[in-house]
C-alpha cells in the first residue's frame, strides 16, 4: 500500500501548495514535539485531595480512605458485605497487592480478568484532581481487562499521586517511564450509556461500580 | 450506504410526519443543551480553550504531512503498523484483507464514524464475517439496520419501545426472554449478550477521536467501555482513522479533550478515555497481539487544499447538531447519509459529491447557533453559503429558484425599474391584504403560504418609504 501512501502525500502537498518540508522547518516541528507547550488549564481552587475526591464522586465513584495494609483490607471486606458479594477477588499482580494482609477465608486470584469474574482490585499510576480520574497503565502487573470485565471494580490510589492536570500525567510518564505503554486509562467513574432514550444508566459494559480506595503512603 | 441526500426536502417531510420520531426528539431536545451549557459555565476557561484548540487543529494541519509521518513512524516504533487509504473502498479492502490474514470469524465494532462512511460492516458481512457493533446504541440501529441518526448518540430516533421490540426479535435466539420494560433491563440484556461476543471476537475495530504524532497512540473517549473492551480482548486491533485526527503532543489532547466531552455530552470527562500504543508488550498478560491503524483520505485532502480546510478542525462532538433547529425538527436520518446536522451539512457534499449533497447547504436557516457552540470555532455558516453559491455555479438548483433569482439579479442591476416593480408590487399587495392585513395565498408561493401567511405590505417599498424619511430630514 506504499502507493497509496505516497499519493496520499502528495496530495497533501499539493493541497498545501509546497514540497516535503525542509530540514530546518521539520527541526522547530521536532522541538515542538520534544518539548510540549501545554495549553490553558482550568484553574483548581483548593486542595488537590478534596478537589480529586468532589470529581469522582460527581463522577459516580464511592471514594474510601484507608491508613494500613489491613484497614485496606477491611474496606474492601466491607464492601464485599455491603453489596452482597462472595468472598473472592481478583487483583492486579503487582507487589504491593499481593503482599496485603489477605485473611484466609478470602478467595484471591493474581491474574487478567475473565469474563464473568465479579470483582477486581488494582493499582493506580495516578490520579487526575481536575476529572477526578485514576490513570491505569497496562503491564505485565497490571492487566487492562481487570479494569473493564468485573462488575465491581476497586483502585487503591495513594494522596501524594494525586495531580493537579492531564499534562503533569504526562510529565510522570515522560519522568518514569520510556514511551507510552500499550494501553492508558484514564477512568472516570463506572461504565455508563444514556443510549436508550437519553436516560442515564450505570453499568453498560464496564464495571457497575468503582471504588476508588485512597491511602497515605504507597510505592 | 447509498446516500439519499439529494432527497433532503422529501425525506424531512416524512419526518415531520412521523409521529414515532417526532416522540423520539422530544425525549432527547433539551438534554444535551442543559448539560452542555451547565458545563460550559462551570470553565472559565472555555473560551481560552477554545482559542488554543483551534491554533492547535490550525498548525497541525499547515504541516499535516509532516505529522502523520511522524505518527506512522511512531507506530512503526511501537509494534504497529499504519495503512494508508485513498479511497472508502480501498479502506475496507485493507480491513477485510486483515481479517482474512488473521482467520477471524466475529468481529467485535467498537463505535466509528469513518466505519459508517466507508460502509465497513456491508464489506466484512459480503465476505462472510460475523460482525457485532458493541456500542449499544450502534448495536440498536444495526439491529434495524438503519445509518446512526446522531454522530454521538446514533440511535437517539428510537423509543424504549421501538428498542424493546427490537430486541424481542433478535434475542429469543439466544434464550432472552425478559419483558424489557425499563432502560434497566434493556441495557442489561445487551451487556449479557455482548460479554459473550467481547471475549470470542478475534479482530476488534475502533474508531479514533485523536491519533497522536508525539507518541503514536490513538485516543479513544467513550462511556460505556464496550470501546475498551473492544481493543483489548480480541488477537488484533484495527483503528479507523481519517488523515485530520492527528495532533502533535500529549499536552495538545489535553487541551482539545476539555472541550470534547463538554460540548458533546456536558460531562467533565467520559467515564473511559483511553490512548492505545502498539499491540500488547512481550510480558503483558492481556491486549492485542497486532495493532493496525486505517489513514483514510476520502475527500479531507482535497479540503486542505480548498476553502473547506476549517471543517478539518472538526472534532466530532455533536453540539452543532443539539443546537440546529432543523435537526432539531427532522432528526438524522432526513440528511440521507451518516453525518448529519450542520457538520453534515458541510461535509457530505465534500464526500459524496455537490450533486448528491448540494441539498442539504439549503437544509439551514443560517442561524449560527452551530457556529457559537462548535468548540473548534467551524464557521459552519459560511462553508454552507460557499455550498450554495458552488450549487448555483455548477447550475444545480432546481429552474424555478435559478430563474426567480436571475430575475431578481435582472432588477437588482437597475436600480429604478426595482423601485418601480417592488412599489407596485407593494401596493397591491398591499390593497389585497388590507382586510386582514395578511395574505393567505401568493402565487409562486404557496408552498410558504400553505402552512403560514404572508404578512401584508403596509402598501410602501422600505426605499419609498426610507426616501419619504430621509428627505423630510434632509429638508429640515
Ligand atoms: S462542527 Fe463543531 S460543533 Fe459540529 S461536531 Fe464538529 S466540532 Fe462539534
Amino acid at each position: 500500500m506504499n502507493e497509496a501512501r505516497d499519493a496520499i502525500l502528495a496530495r497533501l502537498h499539493s493541497a498545501l501548495a509546497r514540497e516535503r518540508l525542509d530540514p530546518a522547518t521539520q527541526m522547530q516541528l521536532d522541538a515542538r514535539l520534544t518539548s510540549p507547550l501545554k495549553g490553558p488549564q482550568p484553574t483548581l481552587p483548593g486542595d488537590k485531595v478534596a478537589h480529586f475526591i468532589d470529581k469522582a464522586s460527581a463522577a459516580a465513584s464511592t471514594v474510601a480512605h484507608a491508613d494500613s495494609p489491613a484497614s485496606v483490607v477491611h474496606t474492601i471486606q466491607e464492601y464485599l458485605i455491603t453489596h452482597a458479594l462472595a468472598p473472592s477477588l481478583v487483583i492486579a499482580p503487582t507487589p504491593p497487592l499481593v503482599s496485603l494482609p489477605w485473611p484466609q477465608d478470602m478467595h484471591v486470584e493474581r491474574r487478567a480478568a475473565l469474563a464473568d469474574d465479579m470483582t477486581a482490585l488494582t493499582a493506580a499510576f495516578a490520579g487526575v484532581a481536575e476529572t477526578g480520574s485514576l490513570v491505569l497503565l497496562s503491564g505485565p502487573q497490571t492487566p487492562t481487562t481487570l479494569n473493564f470485565l468485573p462488575d465491581h471494580y476497586m483502585c487503591i490510589l495513594s494522596r501524594r499521586r494525586i495531580v493537579s492536570h492531564t499534562e503533569d500525567v504526562w510529565s510522570l510518564l515522560r519522568e518514569e517511564y520510556e514511551g507510552l505503554p500499550r494501553a492508558l486509562n484514564f477512568i472516570s467513574g463506572p461504565s455508563r450509556t444514556a443510549d436508550v432514550e437519553q436516560s442515564i444508566q450505570l453499568g453498560a459494559h464496564g464495571p457497575r461500580r468503582v471504588l476508588v480506595i485512597l491511602i497515605d503512603d504507597w510505592d | 450506504m447509498k446516500p439519499t441526500s439529494h432527497a433532503f426536502k422529501a425525506n424531512a417531510a416524512a419526518a415531520l410526519q412521523d409521529a414515532g420520531l417526532q416522540r423520539a426528539l422530544g425525549n432527547a431536545k433539551g438534554g444535551f443543551i442543559e448539560r452542555r451549557r451547565r458545563a460550559v459555565e462551570a470553565l472559565p476557561e472555555f473560551e481560552q480553550l477554545r482559542a488554543a484548540a483551534r491554533d492547535i487543529k490550525d498548525h497541525t494541519l499547515a504541516h499535516l504531512d509532516y505529522y502523520l509521518e511522524r505518527f506512522e513512524a511512531r507506530v512503526t516504533a511501537a509494534g504497529g503498523q499504519a495503512h494508508w487509504a485513498r479511497t472508502a473502498e480501498e479502506a475496507c479492502r485493507i480491513v477485510a484483507d486483515l481479517c482474512r490474514a488473521a482467520g477471524a470469524r466475529l468481529v467485535t465494532k467498537g463505535k466509528s464514524m469513518v466505519g459508517e462512511e466507508i460502509g465497513l460492516n456491508e464489506t466484512l458481512e459480503a465476505a462472510g464475517y460475523d460482525v457485532v457493533e458493541t456500542d449499544l446504541g450502534e448495536y440498536i440501529i444495526q439491529l434495524a439496520h438503519e445509518p446512526p441518526s446522531h454522530i454521538i448518540a446514533p440511535a437517539v430516533h428510537k423509543t424504549r419501545g421501538d428498542i424493546a421490540q427490537l430486541f424481542r426479535e433478535h434475542h429469543s435466539q439466544y434464550g432472552f426472554e425478559g419483558t424489557r420494560e425499563t432502560v434497566p433491563a434493556i441495557v442489561d440484556e445487551a451487556r449479557q449478550l455482548m460479554r459473550g461476543k467481547f471475549v470470542t471476537a478475534d479482530v476488534g475495530i475502533t474508531g479514533a477521536n485523536f491519533l497522536i504524532a508525539e507518541t503514536g497512540s490513538t485516543v479513544i473517549v467513550t462511556n460505556e467501555g464496550n470501546g475498551d473492551l473492544t481493543g483489548t480482548l480480541p488477537r488484533v486491533h484495527i483503528v479507523l482513522a481519517s488523515l485530520e485526527k492527528v495532533v502533535p503532543t500529549l499536552e495538545d489532547t489535553s487541551v482539545l479533550l476539555r472541550l470534547l466531552a463538554r460540548s458533546a455530552t456536558g460531562q467533565e470527562m467520559t467515564a473511559y478515555t483511553t490512548f492505545f500504543t502498539g499491540p500488547r508488550r512481550p510480558n503483558d498478560p492481556d491486549g492485542p497481539e497486532a495493532f493496525h491503524v486505517v489513514l483514510l483520505d476520502n475527500g479531507r485532502s482535497d479540503m486542505l487544499g480548498n476553502d473547506y480546510r476549517d471543517m478539518l478542525r472538526c472534532i466530532r462532538c455533536g453540539a452543532c447538531l443539539n443546537y440546529c433547529p432543523v435537526y432539531g425538527a427532522v432528526g438524522g436520518h432526513a440528511y440521507g447519509w451518516v453525518y448529519p446536522g450542520p457538520m453534515g451539512a458541510v461535509l457530505t457534499p465534500l464526500i459524496v459529491g455537490l450533486k448528491e449533497g448540494g441539498s442539504l447547504a439549503n437544509a439551514s436557516t443560517l442561524c449560527g447557533r452551530c457556529e457559537t457552540v462548535c468548540p473548534m470555532s467551524i464557521p459552519l455558516p459560511r462553508l454552507l453559503r460557499q455550498h450554495r453559491v458552488r450549487e448555483h455555479e455548477q447550475k444545480l438548483t432546481p429552474p424555478r429558484a435559478r430563474l426567480a433569482l436571475a430575475a431578481w439579479a435582472y432588477l437588482a442591476r437597475r436600480p429604478r425599474l426595482y423601485r418601480q416593480v417592488i412599489n407596485a408590487a407593494a401596493v397591491i399587495l398591499g390593497a389585497l391584504g388590507r382586510r386582514r392585513g395578511r395574505l393567505r395565498y401568493l402565487p409562486l408561493a404557496s408552498a410558504w403560504t400553505r402552512v403560514r401567511d404572508f404578512p401584508a405590505p403596509q402598501g410602501r417599498s422600505f426605499i419609498s418609504a426610507w426616501r419619504k424619511q430621509w428627505g423630510q430630514r434632509k429638508e429640515r
